[in-house]
């Protein structure tokens, strides 16, 4: 135990000496805290942002799920972050960066709200993405916190581990803004890299050999071998595929980083990179479930695939490195969500509303404060762990992709109205929500609030709603001339 | 304009393309295996390698046409 807690100890004091050396370099003032004065390169942008994508539900759902059903999984995400994420990177990453570059703009609400002339929406905007953020940055802590119990057999409590990684995110985001949450994520990616290929080493060792380990597959799991079958219907692929990339770009901590690239070229570079790292790391990452399976580890109902299959072939120090690798995947995920989080609060919610106060505060100062209460919250959050906000953190992504067409609609299309925006994206939200919480009902031979229609993922059609409502309501506004928006607008 | 109209179709089709295919739907449930991993796993690999050089060329030739503001419309600078 005290090797296993010594690992982990080490690794968060690592990062919290690249957030103070960040610290040193990091200017007052709104942009330079929050996005690093736009000034990333690729290698550092792309780290930051892979890792920011992975969290504990992708190092341990995702094996725990191709254990289960099939190494499927690889393609499903294969397609979310390598091609339609990468395809929303150019559209609207770059429109975004464009428009960051030249207004100044720090958050999307900010862009859309001065875009579209209304404060109303970069609240809304503001408001709905807090109310998903803040439960999945909940979820994060209590991952960390189970995760430092199992790691230590329940030698440490629950709520010391929650806390302790608590403590340490607020310090070295709180210190040190996005350039030390970009420099910790670009280790925390390099780590979690280089752990999962070695973790393939030890399972390909321990079946001795790849043709052994692909041969015992055959045996062991002749049914991962065909593309398809069980949970995995192509409508489900197809559905979890779009939500799930979709959602990700109005993930705040992701949609901040649209801003950050210190030039064109960095976006670029970036953009062709995804489908390689979705090789280099999704790959061997869900293929280490499907080959546990094969070499028939027994696995506990509920229990974690990735440590029960590398306790049953790997060294302690070694699942302990692997567990350090988790955690951070999980605090590289909720460092950057508190960031962004704060920012949203104090530049969207707080600042429109006491503009007399904030003014004459140093922004960068106000969003520390922001991180720190946003994390605490968490916290809080963590420990009493309500049903309804559990729930709500695991059905983000959909929420969040509700957001996504409205939005790009209004980055490309003159014409579009802030009020027609305004109205998909709170008659989208509340039929979501409607779908996540009550239960099915037949209504005369039609089922309504249905997990799925025709096969298909209702957050699918909240999307179509979504993009349709922004559109018919943008013509129908007699408001809404692209000239009434002057020359402020450059769409 | 009538060559820009052109090539923004033809890469929204190829954006299709790739990512349609990505998923090796006329293997659907048929089972086969290479070395250590079933096919359409090893077909991931050769996509995305194709999916990157796809995107080197987009990068590379035609990223500006297409997303360039003040590319459409009257630019307010």
């Amino acid at each position: 135990m005290l090797t296993e807690l010594a690992i982990v100890t080490g690794y968060l004091l690592l990062t919290l000496v690249i957030g103070v050396a960040a610290f040193r370099v990091t200017d007052e003032g709104a942009v330079s805290y929050y996005l690093a004065d736009r000034s990333l390169g690729t290698v550092v942008l792309v780290f930051t942002t892979f890792a920011t994508l992975l969290s504990a539900f992708t190092f341990f759902g995702g094996p725990n799920l191709t254990f289960a059903a099939g190494p499927e999984w690889i393609l499903v995400m294969g397609v979310m972050d390598g091609v339609l994420f990468a395809i929303l990177w150019y559209i609207m990453g770059y429109r975004q960066w464009q428009l960051g570059q030249r207004e100044g703009y720090v958050t999307i609400g900010e862009l859309l709200g001065d875009q579209l002339g209304s404060v109303t929406l970069r609240r809304l905007i503001a408001a709905v993405s807090i109310g998903w953020l803040f439960p999945y940055v909940m979820l994060q802590q209590m991952g960390a916190g189970e995760a430092i119990v199992g790691l230590t057999g329940g030698g440490v409590p629950y709520w010391v581990g929650a806390f302790g990684i608590t403590v340490f995110m607020i310090a070295y985001v709180a210190v040190a803004g996005m350039r030390g949450v970009a420099w910790t994520d670009t280790l925390q990616g390099i780590v979690m890299l280089g752990v999962v290929w070695v973790a393939v080493g030890v399972i390909v060792h321990a079946a001795g050999g790849l043709g052994a380990l692909g041969t015992q597959l055959q045996v062991e799991r002749p049914g991962f071998l065909a593309l398809g079958g069980g949970v995995y219907t192509p409508q489900w692929m197809i559905g979890t595929a779009v939500t799930i990339a979709f959602g990700v770009t109005m993930f705040p901590q992701i949609n901040q980083r649209f801003f950050v690239a210190r030039d064109l070229t960095t976006l670029k570079r970036s953009f062709v990179i995804w489908p390689v790292m979705v090789v280099l790391l999704f790959v061997p990452a869900f293929m280490f479930g499907a080959w546990g399976a094969a070499l028939g580890v027994a696995v506990p109902e509920g229990a974690n695939v990735v440590a029960v299959v590398l306790s049953a072939v790997a060294p302690g120090w070694f699942v302990a490195v692997v567990i350090a690798g988790a955690l951070a995947a999980m605090m590289s995920s909720s460092d950057s969500m508190l960031l962004s989080g704060a920012s949203y609060f104090t530049r969207d919610l707080v600042a429109p509303v006491r503009a007399d106060v904030f003014d004459r505060l140093d922004e960068a100062w106000v969003g520390r404060l922001g991180v720190m209460v946003f994390a605490l919250a968490a916290f809080g959050g963590s420990l009493l762990r309500p049903g309804t906000l559990i729930t709500i953190g695991d059905t983000a992504f959909g929420g969040f992709a509700q957001l996504t067409l409205p939005v790009l609609i209004a980055l490309y299309w003159r014409r579009t109205s802030a009020r027609a925006v305004i109205a998909a994206v709170v008659i989208t939200q509340v039929v979501y929500l409607g779908h996540v919480f009550i239960d099915p009902v037949t209504v005369g031979g039609v089922t309504v609030f249905a997990a799925t229609y025709l096969g298909w993922d209702f957050a699918l059609y909240g999307m179509v709603a979504g993009a349709l409502i922004t559109v018919v309501g943008s013509m129908a506004d007699p408001a809404a001339e692209p000239t009434d928006r002057g020359e402020r607008s450059v769409l | 304009m009538h060559g820009r109209r052109w090539h923004r179709v033809r890469w929204l089709l190829i954006g299709a393309v790739l990512a349609v295919a990505a998923v090796p739907w006329w293997l659907w449930q048929t089972p086969l295996r290479w070395g250590p991993l079933p096919v359409y796993v090893w077909y991931h690999i050769g996509w995305m390698g194709l999916v990157t050089l796809v995107f080197i060329r987009f990068a590379r030739r035609w990223w500006e046409p297409l997303g360039t503001i003040g590319s459409t419309q009257g630019d307010a600078d």
